[in-house]
């Protein structure tokens, strides 16, 4: 079966071609195409007017260039992303993927796109085996989740105010730097000094019992930047970024270890925009060859969004038997498994 | 005029519409108002008169769809569903202006104000002479106040948005006209009509909105906390 998996729920016009893998027991990218939005970098974030004019201009050139590369005229399956996102711009890649489906004349498969980035380590060579956290980290989402089997996910750990990305962003330009901010930190925090500034490493409490709980908090953390820069006039762009990202991977590291002792699950599969840091690479990396977590960690491109992870998440579901209807809708807000 | 079969979307206002166009002029057409979720009813739609014309041993030979100006949301749901089917099908697709749809809906008259409501106090105008086969364009389209687009008398006026300043057309002395019963069925006829050049790759259909998004860059970028 051969799926053609569209993605354009931010920034990025994607599409991408999945089908079996040579013994037949996975699947394999035939083709990767991603188009990268640049008009968002002068506005300091994504516009969602301007993201959705551009899908609308990239969605035909970026799905035919997948067919080709492919060499797939008529896919088995036409797979998009039907959330969560920006609503005007799901719309596109949802409205183009069912009207395909109906032009080829095959099934549609409407994807949610965390469940996509949450399965996309499916596709590594050291793929996990059910059941496995999965840390999905980007710059509209942070949460960990228990992935059991196909469609069934547990939240173990969320966020209750940035995503870890979106902090990232929010940083990057109170130090005058662009858009998006975590490749930008990253690249500045490797000759940032890590001993500059202790910055916090917030934890969420119960409201009831005020025990700690594996929630993240990453607007505190950005408060403190500010303060440190408010008083601090001279200090170097490199150590706040250090600073601040050695934060970042202490408390998305201590969740991921908390639970996997909660659990009892080490293996661990990581995706998101967030997933390509090379901070948080490096450590998840350190505890895989220490023995204490299973680490499946995916290329940097596919880290990011793509419509590889949308072909492939659409193709297990069409091999399970679960299809959808062209009316299905977009949906801004959508819990994976639900 | 092609003689073949053709399928146009035209979503442009809430009530949106598909038109399947046979080459002997009949056509089957659907259109509903909807507020939210047009795609969740555009795209059936669609796929039912492709599966109509399908069974009919039809090949579609052409797509016709509304670029703009209108709902900008509204209008990309019409335009990446008809994309869709361009892509899969190899289908060539003649882009639209919603007013020049709704002026060839009112034929023979010297002057034609085709309005869609903009919001904000504004509309979404195109002035056209219909006593041709196909409406002539007398002015550039354009999003402005109504007191600027509205022509010397007499003149009718026809698009959801007339209906909407019924009164201040009829101070103008216009006359509000009743729209067609599928704007999407006039838009089969107008992309049958069209030129072989105005039939585009769906790689080249671009939208019109004439109208900037809202967003403007903000004034700190690139200015880092403390600098003065």
């Amino acid at each position: 079966m051969y799926v053609l998996g569209i993605e354009t729920s931010c920034d990025e016009t994607a599409a991408a071609v999945v089908g079996p893998s040579p013994d037949g027991a996975g699947s394999v990218v035939l083709a990767d195409v991603i188009h990268s939005q640049e008009v968002h970098a002068e506005y300091g974030g994504v516009v969602p007017e301007l993201a959705s004019r551009s899908h609308a201009e990239k969605v035909v050139v970026t799905t035919r260039a997948a067919l080709a590369r492919a060499g797939i005229e008529r896919p088995d399956v036409v797979a998009a992303t039907a959330g969560p996102g920006l609503l005007g711009a799901v719309l596109v890649g949802l409205c183009y993927g069912k009207s395909l489906s109906a032009g080829f004349g095959v099934p549609f498969v409407g994807v949610n796109h965390l469940e996509g980035h949450l399965l996309s380590p499916l596709l590594e060579p050291d793929a996990p085996a059910w059941p496995f956290l999965a840390l999905v980290v980007s710059g509209g989402h942070t949460t960990l989740y228990l992935a059991r089997a196909l469609g069934d996910y547990e939240v173990l750990a969320s966020t209750v105010d940035d995503a870890a990305g979106e902090a990232y962003d929010k940083v990057s330009r109170m130090l005058g730097e662009g858009y998006p901010g975590g490749p930008i930190l990253d690249r500045m925090a490797v000759g940032g000094d890590p001993t500059a500034r202790e910055l916090p490493r917030p934890v969420v409490r119960d409201r009831d019992s005020r025990a700690p709980t594996l929630d993240w908090s990453f607007s505190g953390l950005k408060t403190a930047v500010r303060q440190w820069l408010e008083a601090d006039r001279v200090v170097s762009g490199a150590d706040v970024a250090r600073c601040f990202q050695d934060a970042v991977v202490d408390v998305l590291v201590d969740r991921v270890l908390r639970a996997a002792d909660a659990t009892g699950v080490r293996a661990l599969a990581v995706s998101g925009g967030v997933a390509a840091n090379s901070a948080l690479r490096a450590r998840l990396l350190d505890l895989h060859e220490a023995g204490r977590l299973r680490v499946t960690l995916p290329p940097r491109s596919r880290c990011t969004d793509n419509g590889a992870m949308i072909a492939h998440a659409g193709r297990l579901h069409a091999l399970a038997g679960h299809l959808d209807p062209l009316d299905l809708g977009a949906r801004a807000q959508w819990t994976p498994g639900t | 005029m092609t003689a073949s079969w053709v399928l146009a979307v035209d979503t442009a206002s809430p009530v949106v519409g598909a038109a399947l166009r046979a080459p002997d002029g009949t056509s089957e057409h659907w259109s509903e108002r909807v507020v939210r979720g047009a795609d969740r009813r555009l795209v059936p739609a669609v796929a039912g008169l492709l599966a109509q014309a399908d069974a009919a041993g039809a090949v579609i030979a052409r797509l016709g769809v509304v670029v703009g100006p209108g709902a900008f949301t509204g209008l990309r749901v019409g335009v990446a569903t008809v994309l869709g089917v361009a892509t899969a099908r190899g289908v060539p697709v003649v882009p639209l202006s919603s007013l020049r749809v709704r002026a060839a809906a009112a034929p023979g008259h010297a002057q034609v104000l085709a309005l869609l409501d903009a919001r904000k106090g504004r509309v979404y105008a195109g002035l056209f002479d219909t006593t041709g086969q196909t409406p002539v364009a007398l002015a550039d389209e354009c999003d402005a106040p109504l007191a600027e687009v509205l022509p010397a008398a007499p003149f009718v006026a026809v698009g959801e948005g007339a209906l909407v300043h019924a009164d201040a057309i009829a101070a103008a002395g216009g006359r509000v006209l009743a729209g067609p019963a599928s704007t999407a069925a006039t838009a089969a006829l107008l992309a049958a009509c069209a030129p072989d050049g105005d039939a585009l790759d769906a790689g080249d259909v671009a939208l019109r909105y004439l109208r900037a998004p809202d967003a403007v860059p903000p004034g700190d970028l690139g200015r880092r906390i403390g600098d003065p």
